[in-house]
């Protein structure tokens, strides 16, 4: 156990050390126990288990989708496009490297082929770009990708309540989730860098979510007609 | 055992991945079949796309149900892997993995992995000398009923036995997307296609495992 731990360490130490600005939270750790529980289910015809997996990394598919395809509803259009090619490929994962990885080559090819059938130019999308107005916004906004004013309206929402959930939380909380969902970190290197236990660093995790969560349960109530 | 039972910690750390213990089949369908343990697995990717910048779309405006939608439709489905070694197990056999006997599922054109054999049955005359049936097939081909089936290969240096032929077919068709080389063979009760083991993600070959059956001159 304690030879595991280490070589964890280390190459959680090296994942973080190389993790790119473009792929901030995703974790290729040699553990992916959940996502690869969830592929095996969905490799046994468990088409609902797939629907865990596509609520957890559809938003990283689309703003991935969104730096090469500008239009927002394509940018959905193609995201549900490469979740549809991930799961009719599902057989093919053998899971050498983690979900996410796989997903994100598939998403990436997705945009880059339909920007090559509509015969238009890849290039790499830059960060700003000023309206007919002289305003500028941030592409890499997730707010640039609504396609209606309630839900960019919802989403702006979203983001204050967000963030100012995380203002008030405690700063070891705060702190804990930053490091998880923003620098990507292991449990365990997180845990190294605020000097405290891993089941603390889980906990820690958990509360920052629940705050979160329940300032932001009123603005998501889901219709049962939504509902997967 | 359901080790979740309102522990919502647990849930988190396994959103993460990060669980001193990994999730069982049992834990997922326990995530499963509770709409709100669905919700809060939902809500868990909001939180963590607001914090990085991505876009916000919330878990209730249809993206998943969509897209499940799409993929349960007839035609998009994956064979899963597991079923298949169901089947083989359940067929027994001489090492090969015969898939199933007469199972309509394998006729129906349906998405499979990455990888995809379409095999095209063409029906020909019952009884032709081997040069005859040359011709016959060059003649007949055309003419006669095709059927198209699409399947995923097997895992790599496995075997997929297609189901029992109709009466009279003499040659299968194989043809496949690219890195897949059209193989075509001779007649034969059955037909297998089988990895190439040094091309795990093509290289189909295709063998006869038994004679031909013999046939009546007078048969069609």
């Amino acid at each position: 156990m304690v030879s595991i731990r280490a070589r964890r360490a280390a190459y959680n130490a090296r994942m973080a050390a190389n993790t790119s600005k473009t792929d901030r939270g995703v974790q290729d750790t040699p553990r992916a126990l959940t996502d690869a529980a969830l592929v095996a289910r969905v490799q046994a015809g468990d088409q609902a288990a797939f629907g865990l997996l596509v609520e957890k990394y559809r938003r990283r598919v689309e703003r991935l989708i969104s730096r090469l395809v500008h239009d927002p509803a394509e940018v959905e259009d193609l995201a549900q496009e490469a979740f549809i090619k991930a799961y009719r490929a599902i057989n093919a994962f053998r899971g050498e490297s983690a979900f996410y990885t796989w997903l994100y080559r598939i998403a990436l090819n997705t945009a880059k082929n339909h920007l090559v059938s509509a015969k238009r130019e890849v290039t790499t999308a830059s960060t700003t770009q000023a309206n007919d107005e002289g305003e500028s916004f941030d592409l890499l906004d997730g707010q640039g990708t609504d396609e209606t004013p309630e839900r960019l309206l919802l989403s702006q929402e979203i983001a204050r309540t967000v963030e100012a959930a995380m203002a008030e939380l405690p700063e070891e909380l705060r702190t804990a989730i930053q490091l998880r969902e923003l620098e990507g970190l292991s449990y365990e290197a997180i845990a190294e860098a605020m000097g405290c236990p891993i089941g603390t660093v889980r906990s820690r995790i958990f509360r920052a979510r629940e705050a979160i969560a329940r300032r932001l349960r009123p603005l998501l109530e889901t219709p049962p007609d939504r509902r997967w | 055992m359901d080790r979740l039972n309102g522990n919502e910690e647990v849930l988190s750390a396994w959103f993460d991945d990060e669980s001193a213990e990994p999730a069982t089949d049992l834990d997922l369908e326990a995530i499963l079949r509770d709409p709100n343990t669905r919700s809060t697995w939902g809500t868990y990717a909001l939180i963590g796309a607001a914090l990085r910048g991505e876009p916000l779309a919330t878990p209730s405006d249809g993206f998943v149900a969509a897209v499940l939608q799409r993929i349960a439709e007839p035609g998009s489905e994956a064979p899963p892997q597991r079923e298949l070694a169901r089947l083989a197990d359940a067929a027994g056999g001489d090492g090969t993995t015969p898939v199933t006997a007469a199972n309509d599922a394998w006729w129906r054109w349906s998405a499979v992995a990455a990888t995809l054999v379409a095999v095209v049955v063409t029906g020909v005359l019952a009884l032709q000398s081997p040069r005859e049936a040359g011709v016959r097939v060059a003649e007949r081909e055309m003419a006669l009923r095709a059927e198209s089936v699409a399947f995923a290969p097997a895992a790599m240096g496995g075997q997929r036995r297609l189901p029992t032929l109709p009466m009279g077919v003499r040659s299968v068709v194989v043809a496949a997307d690219a890195g897949v080389q059209p193989v075509r063979f001779t007649s034969a009760p059955f037909y297998m296609l089988a990895h190439n083991p040094a091309q795990p993600m093509g290289g189909v070959t295709v063998r006869a495992l038994a004679t031909p059956p013999r046939v009546s001159t007078n048969a069609r």
